[in-house]
């Protein structure tokens, strides 16, 4: 049988795991001694039929070539039957011959000594077909139990390749493993000098001390303990460990539930490749889970030298901007022209307030890096929320855009943060302000439709460029072009983006809207089923 | 009416001109403006600026480059802003040639103090006799060698008057630690900066009131030295 090579990589999980027997395995898993004493059964039913079919064809065909009817018999015994039914049909069939066609018949006596001659080659060839024959048999399903080992172990080795996470692959071991003895199997994982349960299958077998003890043993060693071995009266399983570069990182536990059965050398070269294969795999997770952890720590090394270049940048130009202005006030103050003055002192004060949202956005932004606390604790009106926000920032809008608000009178709640969600939206509307021009518009429109509790909020601003779309949510990428005349951190909308993956929304930017101008931001939260406990709440809200 | 010294300030955040130019015009300066490198090189080409106070953090082309490309086609003094803790990036401007640096944040005085020094030292160079020069009560005479506190002889070893002469000559501008030990020790010894501390504190024994206290060879830390001004 070819091994099916296409199917190895896309096998589904369950289909690989108890990969089809062959009918030969089936033959294979049937008890021995029930075979031996079938032996006589079968090879008298058969000869028996061989005898009734040449005493038919004795009318129509020469005495000698019965003899050919019983070959034929012997020959299909030892193909479908093996080298042992074969060779017992042949035995009988000498028998049979002599006795019921050869003369003088229902004797074991020959009369002529031609036919003592022609019987005993007729035996011979007998014995030499039928364990010519049985023998083929054998091959042949040794070939076909082999061919299915390693596919099989091939499958195994594909979907190893395909797992990520170490349970998963210990998963598939343990079911692997059971599915190779026909029992079950235990996959013990090193922790420390302790040895913990990781997987098994089909259920969790039970190990007496002995079993533990030759699973201690065979993890320290790094060689394979058999149950039947001496030195562990008792033990149930025999144990393979897992062996990596780095050394045994476990070891898997099986043991057959059929009675009495041995494995065969093949059960144990395909457990011992099997574990071997799934140590590369465990290994290759945990390099890989080592090399994401090193990418991280490299991202949040970048991050922190980019929040201190960033520092640096936006935290002095406000600062030198306030102490450049004061000491000239103070002591150039006299020599500046009135209006001057008044300029220093505007451009202080706007500083200040550059300064302070520049640093509520870190401390948020270091807020929400260290929270692990559900932000979804509250039930919250958006509507309120918008409204405020809105306020707020028309209150800071410079060159006055008209804010305008839509909004429907009563909106479903959604659970979430009320400061966080405000500043939010604060931060959308000071992002739709700072990049539009003088008297452009900002419109703010909330919806509820489809579970959903929408904000969109749009202007006709410069738009965002395409090539910078992919990367406006990174913390402290700022969109290079008017990077100087736009003041900004960088953080807001990656801060944006964290408290609402925390709500459960969605944020979605598009840019631009009409003829290469303007940017709308839409966010997104579902509304909590059930209803009823939403209503209720409307309800207490007066909604 | 005296022409009036024409200052080009380069900075990329208008928040910074907006006090800078004012303030420099109250203080009797004409001022030209850039935002980027490449302005601030056609202005100096253009108008010939007899101070430039740059910005090392420039969007379109490093400050340094700045230096370089300006000192190609002229000498005039350039003040560094730069963050305080960017001390490298100041060594290599003042390396490149830069005169001197203030740290951003300052106070418009600072800068003013230093825009004058360097002003005044072009004016010096111009006309002034360079055989002899002051520090404080000292006097240095470079033809003879001679250094005298108030008419009283101090003796130097020969390194230590090349050392003192340097600062000297460049009195109220800082000399990195590169370019004092290249000149006086040779450009071999270029990262031998533990000898330069040795000497430092052997002059300041000599000349200084209180060694502990200096008022004559300031130290600025990380950088280099600067021998007081005068002002």
């Amino acid at each position: 049988m070819p091994a099916k090579q296409s199917n190895a990589a896309g096998v589904p999980f369950e289909n690989a795991v108890t990969t089809p027997q062959p009918h030969s395995d089936l033959w294979a898993r049937l008890p021995r001694p029930l075979t031996g004493s079938g032996v006589p059964i079968t090879a008298l039913l058969l000869t028996f039929v061989a005898t009734l079919a040449g005493m038919l064809l004795s009318r129509a065909i020469p005495q000698q070539s019965i003899s050919l009817v019983y070959l034929i018999a012997v020959v299909l015994a030892a193909v479908a039957l093996g080298i042992r039914t074969g060779l017992a049909v042949a035995l009988l069939s000498f028998f049979a011959y002599n006795f019921f066609f050869i003369p003088p018949i229902f004797t074991f006596t020959i009369a002529d000594p031609e036919e003592v001659f022609a019987l005993f080659v007729f035996l011979i060839v007998a014995l030499l077909t039928g364990s010519l024959a049985g023998r083929m048999r054998e091959v042949a399903d040794d070939a076909r139990r082999h061919a299915a080992a390693l596919q099989s172990l091939n499958d195994f080795a594909a979907m190893l390749s395909g797992l990520r996470g170490a349970s998963k692959i210990l998963d598939v071991l343990a079911k692997q493993a059971a599915a190779t003895v026909h029992g079950e199997a235990i996959v013990l994982m090193r922790n420390g000098e302790h040895l913990e349960t990781r997987a098994f299958g089909p259920r969790q077998p039970v190990l007496g001390s002995a079993d533990l003890q030759a699973a201690h043993q065979a993890c320290r060693s790094g060689d394979v303990v058999h149950a039947s071995a001496p030195g562990w009266p008792g033990a149930r399983m025999d144990f393979y460990p897992i062996v990596a570069t780095t050394g045994s990182l476990g070891v898997v536990g099986v043991a057959s539930s059929i009675v009495r059965r041995v494995l065969t050398n093949e059960d144990v070269v395909s457990l011992q490749t099997m574990v071997r294969h799934a140590a590369i795999a465990v290994e290759r997770t945990q390099l890989e889970s080592d090399a994401a952890q090193a990418r991280e720590e490299i991202e949040r090394e970048r991050l922190r030298s980019a929040l201190l270049s960033s520092l640096s940048h936006d935290l002095r130009t406000p600062l030198a901007t306030i102490l450049g202005s004061v000491t000239s006030l103070r002591e150039l103050g006299s020599q500046l022209p009135s209006e001057t003055q008044a300029d220093l002192l505007a451009a202080i004060e706007e500083e200040a307030r550059r300064l302070t949202r520049f640093v509520t956005n870190l401390l948020d932004m270091t807020r929400l890096e260290t929270m692990n606390i559900d932000i979804l604790h509250d039930w919250i009106d958006v509507g309120d929320i918008v409204r405020t926000a809105v306020t707020r920032a028309a209150r800071i809008a410079p060159d006055n855009n008209p804010i305008t608000l839509a909004c429907p009178p009563a909106l479903p709640a959604i659970k979430g943060d009320t400061t966080l969600l405000e500043h939010v939206v604060f931060n959308l509307l000071d992002n739709a302000i700072k990049f539009s021009n003088a008297g452009q518009r900002v419109d703010v429109v909330v919806s509820a439709a489809k579970g959903m509790v929408s904000v969109s909020i749009a202007d006709t601003g410069r738009g965002i460029p395409v090539e910078a779309m992919s990367r406006i949510f990174e913390p402290f990428y700022r969109v290079k072009e008017g990077d100087g005349d736009v003041p900004g951190t960088g953080l807001g909308l990656a801060i944006c983006r964290r408290v609402i993956k925390g709500m459960n929304g969605s944020i979605d930017v598009k840019s631009p809207i009409v003829d290469g101008r303007g940017t709308s931001v839409t966010i997104a939260f579902p509304v909590p089923i059930p209803d009823a406990e939403i209503s209720a709440v409307c309800r207490e809200q007066g909604a | 009416m005296t022409q009036r010294t024409r200052i080009l300030v380069v900075d990329d955040e208008p928040q910074i001109h907006r006090f800078l130019k004012p303030s420099l015009v109250a203080s009797g300066f004409d001022v030209l403006t850039a935002t980027t490198g490449r302005e601030a090189l056609r202005v100096v080409a253009a108008y010939a600026p007899q101070a430039v106070v740059l910005d090392l953090g420039l969007p379109d082309i490093d400050g340094k480059d700045v230096i370089e490309q300006i000192r190609l086609q002229s000498d005039v003094p350039i003040i560094v802003l730069s963050a305080r803790d960017r001390e490298s990036e100041k060594i290599i401007a003042l390396d490149l040639g830069a005169d001197d640096y203030v740290n951003k944040p300052f106070g418009i005085g600072e800068l003013l103090a230093r825009l004058r020094s360097v002003l005044r030292r072009r004016g010096e160079h111009a006309g002034q006799d360079t055989s002899t020069c002051t520090l404080g009560p000292i006097t240095i005479d470079f033809r003879s060698h001679q250094v005298k506190r108030a008419g009283d002889e101090i003796h130097l070893t020969p390194k230590e008057f090349d050392l003192l002469a340097l600062l000297a000559r460049h009195s109220g501008r800082v000399i990195t630690h590169r370019q004092i030990l290249t000149e006086v020790w040779g450009p071999a010894h270029t990262a031998d900066t533990q000898y330069l501390r040795v000497f430092i504190g052997q002059l300041r024994q000599k000349l200084e009131t209180d060694p502990s206290q200096p008022k004559l060879i300031l130290t600025e830390p990380g950088i280099g030295y600067r021998a007081a001004s005068d002002e």
